[in-house]
């Protein structure tokens, strides 16, 4: 069976191109922040791997990921953020925080790929 | 006035250098306490500081030097006052920081003239770094703003690339339509830029003459008309054929597409953006009014108030309203016409523009040059 992904990005053309790259190996669910995220995943959704937006609205990539991390049911669940800005020492905070990976926009949709999968291959 | 602070222990110099430098025009303010000279100068902020040298608490060398410590007060230009036109004596008050010496006795022009052009000097030093600083920030925002679309493209065309699209999909149709629209966006937004920097040589004229407003509204919706469609918006124009307005029509097509094209981009689907226009006395009144996301006061404060400085919107607006509406502002100023921007987050936005309806030295008084700001409930 396929592995779910939950895309969480505010804007629509970047949500329906990473949605259409990873739907061609993944089962995908898409949010437009961090607060419809975590509607989703009270409602039972349990996705395999979060791919998350920095910039958004309401609550944004760092919230999200800080909330997700402390969180006991959810905290095992990887999550790479995908960010415009390029400034390592966010990406440091973002590691900190528990973020599995962290790749600049605009990003090599093989490249995203090959990391989702080097996750699912060498986590337990 | 400006304001030119003297110190000095010598009380008779200080009456008659007060007297010199007010007659020239200067607010003098004079002290003979050296000491708590520093207290003062930070009170009085003045244009300009003269310092005697030979004081008996402190010499002007030092106290210039404890002058230049201060990062508020050492861009203040410092001339010193001296009976001594010894070599050492100068070197070492350049080197204590001061601009130039006058020696005693002195003339008074010599006074007046060497107050006046390192005052001068001052200020077009201020004046140049503060450029700087407001080109610096438009830099940045313009880098954001053109890097924003672009990344996307860049994106969507590697995903074509690496064969993530079937063409023969409607998908794809979809994303080629994405790959225009933000295209389109990048070309309006370099396009307007080079116009704004244009428009900031102020040699450069304008064009003014009467303009037809409905061909240039008309002319507008056709180029974004594709954007709206996508998004299934309706555009309504109720401007009047035969509405005119004396204004430099390169310009004010700039406006409307940079109204109309953020109208579009911040509506949702479904939404409808409108364009109204009426005449009045002195102005031509043109409306864009969207069923938008709506901005904030803040926002909208930021972009009426804030003029040169230009501040950066924030992380939630990296869409790029920035640059566009900065660009509007400042063209509407350069036809001399009106801006007011009404908006309702959640509601939408509505934006009135004025432009003038006949010539400059017409029969009807002008009104000054205005931009100013409503909010509505």
């Amino acid at each position: 069976m396929n592995k779910k992904i939950l895309i969480i990005d505010d804007n629509n053309e970047f949500r329906r191109l990473t949605k259409t790259i990873l739907m061609s190996k993944y089962e995908v669910e898409t949010a437009i922040n961090g607060i419809e995220a975590f509607t989703l995943l009270q409602s039972g959704y349990m996705p395999d791997l979060i791919v998350t937006d920095l910039m958004m609205p309401g609550m944004g990539g760092k919230g999200f990921v800080e909330q997700l991390k402390s969180s006991g049911v959810f905290q095992h669940i990887p999550v790479i953020v995908l960010s415009s800005i390029d400034k390592s020492d966010e990406k440091i905070q973002l590691l900190q925080l528990g973020a599995s990976d962290y790749l600049e926009k605009p990003y090599n949709p093989s490249e995203l790929l090959i990391r989702i999968e080097n996750i699912f291959k060498f986590r337990v | 006035m400006k304001k030119v602070i003297v110190i000095d222990d010598n009380t008779v110099s200080l009456v008659l250098i007060a007297k010199i430098l007010n007659n020239a025009g200067y607010k003098a303010i004079v002290t003979d306490d050296a000491t708590n000279a520093l207290e003062k100068i930070r009170q009085e902020k003045p244009a300009m500081i003269i310092l005697d040298i030979e004081m008996p608490e402190i010499t002007g060398f030092e106290l210039c030097r404890k002058i230049k410590t201060q990062d508020d007060l050492k861009d203040i230009p410092v001339i010193f006052l001296t009976a001594n036109q010894e070599t050492d004596t100068l070197v070492e008050g350049f080197q204590s920081g001061g601009v130039d010496f006058i020696t005693k006795p002195f003339r008074k022009e010599e006074l007046y003239v060497r107050v006046r052009n390192h005052i001068e000097l001052a200020e077009s030093r201020k004046t140049i770094i503060e450029m700087n600083k407001s080109r610096d920030k438009l830099y940045s925002i313009i880098a954001h703003d053109i890097r924003s679309p672009l990344a996307g493209i860049l994106q969507t065309i590697d995903a074509i690339d690496q064969g993530f699209f079937d063409p023969s999909s409607e998908l794809f149709r979809e994303i080629i339509r994405d790959l225009k629209g933000r295209t389109n966006e990048t070309n309006t937004l370099l396009n307007s830029l080079l116009q704004w920097t244009r428009m900031q040589d102020k040699s450069v004229a304008l064009n003014p003459k009467m303009t037809n407003i409905y061909d240039v509204v008309k002319s507008c919706i056709s180029l974004l008309e594709l954007n709206a469609r996508e998004k299934n918006i309706t555009i309504e124009l109720k401007v009047k054929k035969n509405y005119e307005a004396f204004c430099d029509e390169v310009s004010i097509h700039t406006i409307f597409r940079n109204l109309i094209n953020n109208a579009i981009k911040f509506t949702p689907e479904n939404g409808k953006v409108t364009i109204n226009a009426k005449s009045g006395i002195r102005y031509v009144e043109v409306t864009v009014e969207d069923t938008g996301v709506g901005m904030s006061d803040e926002i909208i404060n930021k972009i009426l108030v804030e003029n040169e400085h230009y501040t950066s919107f924030g992380t939630h607006n990296e869409k790029g309203t920035g640059l566009g509406l900065m660009i509007v502002k400042n063209f509407v100023q350069r036809n001399k016409g009106t801006l007011k921007i009404e908006s309702k987050e959640g509601y939408g936005s509505k934006f009135t523009i004025g432009i003038p309806a006949l010539p400059r030295n017409s029969s009807i008084p002008k009104k000054r040059t205005k931009v100013t700001e409503k909010k509505s409930e």
